[in-house]
């Protein structure tokens, strides 16, 4: 099971995003620092290499610096609300730049000897393949859920749909993503 | 994923494997899986397709070793300066101030000349209610007296009054357009808010 960890609850972040929202660069770099990798993150299982991901996170970050005034956390999480922006990033990024290309090469594994970094690269590339083949919308729901570990809560936040919409594309996502890693050998 | 005809359904399966079902359900699931082999199956699944997409997971250090460009210098000099917001309060304060004043002045002239009125009639009928009279005078319409021209009667002052409230309904309403302005997002603005509502 995946372990759902909630930040914000524990520590100063209502504090960094109070400051943040009246002007506060040093309080908004702390949020940067806590969620730059879940948005590079999102942004990159949402068609992006990594150096797309980087530069939608970039921007993802500088529009959320001018709409933060308006955040409110009885809205949902900050995370939450960071991981819509960045998917609509994301998908504008897609639209904009990217013809079809080769994947990323991202985390070349030094560890690992070159058979096995083809073969982890192989696996990359099916997996890759399989999500771009889902609907976007079912697509979201299961990079937020899978990938970051976002709660039904936080997920109907971000995508501003009802929690029973969140389990019923997570439903089709996954169901429809087991058919097409089965074409493609990876699960059984 | 297979249907099964079980009590324990493929969603309550996946939110059981989500960690989304409260205490008393997941007990109940974990007792059917005890003695299911096709639900058991199915969480197996639920299981092999996170340990496939686990593949494409970006590791934890991909960002502090690979991505220099992402650096907070950088990030942050492309973020515009923000004028610091003004606290609600204060931001109502100037509104709520013409308002207050514009119900104060009604309230003076309606009720003032009304008072004046009556009580100068009834001063005649009886002398207990001349006060009122005087209280008009004295208190809620008085002040104005040495503002005006010593000839100006009552209805001089309630004119001033009405002239006065009428200012401060046009103060109001400006301000109230002043923040409507206020409120209207630049270009870039507009675009967040429309990419914040299209997601789906």
């Amino acid at each position: 099971m995946t372990e759902i960890v909630l930040p914000g609850e524990h520590d100063n972040e209502r504090e960094w995003i109070a400051r943040a929202q009246v002007g506060d660069k040093a309080a908004y770099g702390q949020l940067v620092e806590r969620y730059q990798h879940l948005i590079v993150s999102v942004a990159y299982h949402h068609g992006l290499d990594l150096a797309e991901a980087e530069d939608a996170a970039q921007e993802t970050f500088v529009k959320a610096w001018l709409a933060l005034s308006r955040y409110r956390e009885s809205a949902g999480s900050l995370r939450a609300w960071l991981c819509r922006i960045a998917i609509n990033t994301a998908r504008d990024v897609h639209r904009r730049e990217r013809p079809a290309q080769e994947l990323d090469e991202h985390m070349p594994d030094s560890d690992h000897n070159p058979a096995d970094q083809a073969e982890a690269q192989a696996k990359r590339w099916a997996v890759r393949r399989a999500l771009d083949q889902l609907p976007a919308a079912s697509r979201a729901a299961l990079v937020l859920r899978e990938y970051e570990g976002l709660s039904y809560a936080e997920i109907a936040s971000a995508l501003d749909i009802p929690q029973g919409t969140v389990m019923s594309r997570l439903n089709y996502a996954r169901n429809r993503l087991r058919e097409l890693l089965r074409e493609a050998g990876e699960v059984g | 994923m297979s249907e099964h005809p079980h009590a324990i359904s493929n969603e309550w399966l996946a939110l059981y494997y989500d960690g989304e079902l409260d205490a008393k359900r997941r007990e109940q699931v974990e007792a059917h899986l005890s003695t299911c082999t096709a639900c058991q199956r199915e969480l197996a699944a639920l299981k092999a397709l996170s340990g496939a997409l686990a593949v494409d997971r970006l590791a934890a250090d991909t960002l502090t070793s690979r991505s220099a460009r992402f650096a907070w210098r950088e990030l942050e000099l492309r973020l515009p300066e923000r004028a610091v917001a003004a606290s609600p309060l204060l931001k109502w304060l100037p509104g709520m101030g013409l308002l207050m004043a514009n119900v104060m002045v009604q309230f003076i002239a309606v009720v003032g000349v009304a008072v004046m009125l009556v009580g100068g009639r009834l001063a005649w009928i009886a002398q207990p209610v001349a006060w009122l009279n005087d209280i008009s005078f004295d208190w809620l319409l008085g002040w104005l007296t040495w503002l005006l021209p010593a000839q100006w009667s009552g209805w001089g002052l309630s004119l001033c009054l009405v002239i006065l409230t009428a200012w401060l309904a046009v103060l109001y309403l400006a301000w109230l357009g002043y923040l409507w302005l206020d409120h209207r997002r630049p270009v870039a603005h507009l675009a967040l808010a429309f990419s914040e509502s299209s997601a789906c």
